[in-house]
């Protein structure tokens, strides 16, 4: 990729962050850690890698996308909005009474939302389902499912993928955020995540899903190598792009304040003309 | 009563649903159970989705066929189903209003013998409460294929609950119309409304002989649409009669009984008497044995109906 290209992205991803904190700051709640952590990987995937387009949202061959972690809304939001699927302006509404911008999205509301977002079971399930009925019809397209790491715990997630690897459902693309911080004498979920994953026949991929030349070095590879169930581990440990300070770290729902809205956009706008 | 003419609702289910598998949208969903599937089990693989053995994965599965077009059957045990999954129900199927229908097996008694864990007799209660859900439960053969054919028209997520017992035929009208949010006449009359559903249907119909012979003349309406409920026809049935029996084998919280009572009390109160479940769970035991323990027969409806025709609007 080029230089010129990664520093598009990456302008791009920084609207898209400033978008979140001005769409949770408004609506006085809503996640903000995740969706800030997923914006670099929802940009790659939106710019470089998913088949959609806002002109025909319906068309039979795109890809499809399923969010399984409802704190990553507002970032999906955002990189829609900015795709064109809808205006801008609807993203100042996010929450609102009536707002086609839903805290959950509703695909019969909004374009380009293809899958409701599960809060309980695993939203490869549903991403498996609408996988193997395209696959069925000998549609090419694709499903992307962006899962978050509490997937390691879920017995269900590893019965589901054991099914999708039997099965060798090979047009489906499980990307898991991983924002966990390693520390000393707690275990590793990963690893041992990965190497089921592996033993059920899923080709797993681990990247840097802050990092647009790992992205896409990893992307280049699966897609030159045959289908199969794919599974990608994106580390995003630093990847939110600004320093919370008094709005909280820890906490992924702390609501924003105006003032602390207005102090982390400015500290946003400082590091983009930096 | 002819006994050779007697089936189960969930064996006419498999066998009418398998005449509709080649249709486009057709796939049926389940897990490997030792269900007894009928013709249903000679479905080609493209039919069929064999789900892992989680019922929330199952349900989840049939919501990602639905996004692309299907209309997919869910089949599973009711239990397990609705208890374990029911946040995945609300979630993928009803909250985005997919056309994914849910047909179990061992509604009500019907499989008596597996214990409390297994009898549901709150299952309607559930599904009735959940927006966009329509729940529809089967007296006979005709019934069961006309709530197939309105299931397969409906755009939202549709609840059937299906029985293992025989049951005859009530009606011998093979065009009857079984749209949701409809409800037929078994029995028409004046003096007592009987509003029923599923196997108790059959019990009202001889309690209606006993009564007669009384002197009670008992208007049967079955409300195979239990959501959306038939309300306008109810009312025109309680304003003949002034009053009305609610039986079901059922809990008498939030199925037929409330949904009646929720109608009358609104529009046109009139006495009610229930024929259903206690708030109770139910012990083992044979499906016959358990509905009379429970008071789930034609006696209790003659009982009810004498008692509500005595307090009715003169």
């Amino acid at each position: 990729m080029k230089i010129t290209r990664i520093s598009e992205l990456k302008q791009i991803a920084s609207e898209v962050r400033k978008d979140i904190v001005k769409m949770v700051g408004v609506a006085r709640s809503g996640p903000l850690d995740f969706p800030l952590l997923i914006s670099d990987l929802l940009v790659y995937l939106y710019w470089e890698e998913i088949l959609s387009l806002a002109e025909s949202p319906k068309r039979v061959d795109r890809d499809r996308f399923c969010l399984g972690a409802e704190d990553g809304v507002p970032a999906l939001y955002s990189v829609l909005a900015r795709r064109g699927y809808y205006e801008r302006e609807e993203l100042w509404h996010y929450r609102r009474l009536g707002a086609t911008l839903q805290a959950s999205p509703d695909f019969r509301r909004a374009l380009g939302i293809d899958a409701p977002c599960v809060t309980s079971g695993t939203e490869l399930s549903i991403a498996a389902g609408y996988a193997e009925s395209l696959g069925r019809e000998n549609n090419k397209a694709r499903v992307f499912c962006l899962l978050g790491e509490e997937e390691f715990s879920s017995a269900d997630f590893f019965l589901e993928a054991e099914r999708c690897g039997k099965r060798n459902i090979s047009n489906i693309i499980i990307i898991i955020a991983c924002k966990s911080i390693e520390t000393p004498n707690i275990p590793d979920l990963q690893a041992p995540c990965m190497e089921r994953l592996s033993e059920f026949g899923w080709r797993v991929f681990d990247m840097e899903g802050c990092d647009f030349a790992s992205m896409e070095k990893t992307f280049n590879v699966l897609n030159s190598e045959p289908a199969q169930p794919t599974a990608i581990f994106a580390s995003l440990r630093n990847g939110r792009g600004i320093s919370f300070g008094d709005v909280g770290s820890a906490g992924t729902k702390k609501t924003l304040n105006t003032e602390s809205m207005d102090r982390v956009l400015e500290e946003m706008e400082g590091r983009s003309n930096g | 009563m002819d006994e050779r003419t007697r089936s189960c609702t969930w064996n006419d289910f498999c066998e009418y649903l398998a005449l509709f598998s080649q249709e486009d949208d057709f796939v049926l969903v389940a897990q490997e159970m030792d269900l007894d599937l009928g013709p249903l089990k000679d479905l080609p693989k493209d039919k069929v989705l064999i789900s892992s053995a989680s019922d929330s994965n199952m349900i989840l599965n049939a919501a990602g066929l639905a996004l692309n077009g299907k209309k997919p059957w869910i089949i599973g045990v009711s239990s397990k189903i609705l208890s374990r999954s029911y946040s995945q129900i609300r979630e993928s199927l009803a909250m985005p209003s997919l056309p994914v229908r849910i047909a179990v097996p061992d509604g009500g008694l019907s499989c008596g013998e597996e214990g409390a864990s297994r009898i549901m007799t709150e299952d309607m209660t559930l599904m009735r409460a959940m927006p966009n859900m329509s729940v529809a439960i089967p007296s006979d053969r005709n019934s069961t294929r006309g709530i197939i054919d309105a299931a397969r028209k409906s755009t939202g997520p549709v609840y059937i609950r299906l029985g293992q017992t025989p049951l005859s035929q009530l009606k011998n009208d093979p065009d009857e119309d079984f749209s949701f949010g409809g409800a037929r006449f078994l029995r028409e009359g004046t003096s007592v409304t009987v509003c029923t559903c599923g196997i108790m249907a059959h019990q009202a119909l001889k309690a209606a002989e006993i009564l007669d012979q009384q002197g009670i003349d008992v208007e049967i309406l079955d409300c195979y649409s239990l959501k959306p409920f038939p309300e306008q026809t109810l009312l025109a049935s309680v304003r003949r009669t002034g009053c009305c029996v609610v039986a079901e084998e059922h809990s008498s919280v939030g199925g037929l009984c409330s949904a009646t009572a929720e109608c009358l009390s609104r529009t046109y109160p009139v006495p009610v008497k229930f024929v259903a479940i206690d708030d109770q769970f139910v012990h083992s035991g044979a499906p016959e044995e358990l509905r009379e323990y429970l008071g789930l027969t034609w006696k209790e409806i003659v009982s009810a109906a004498a008692q509500a025709w005595a307090l009715r609007r003169r």
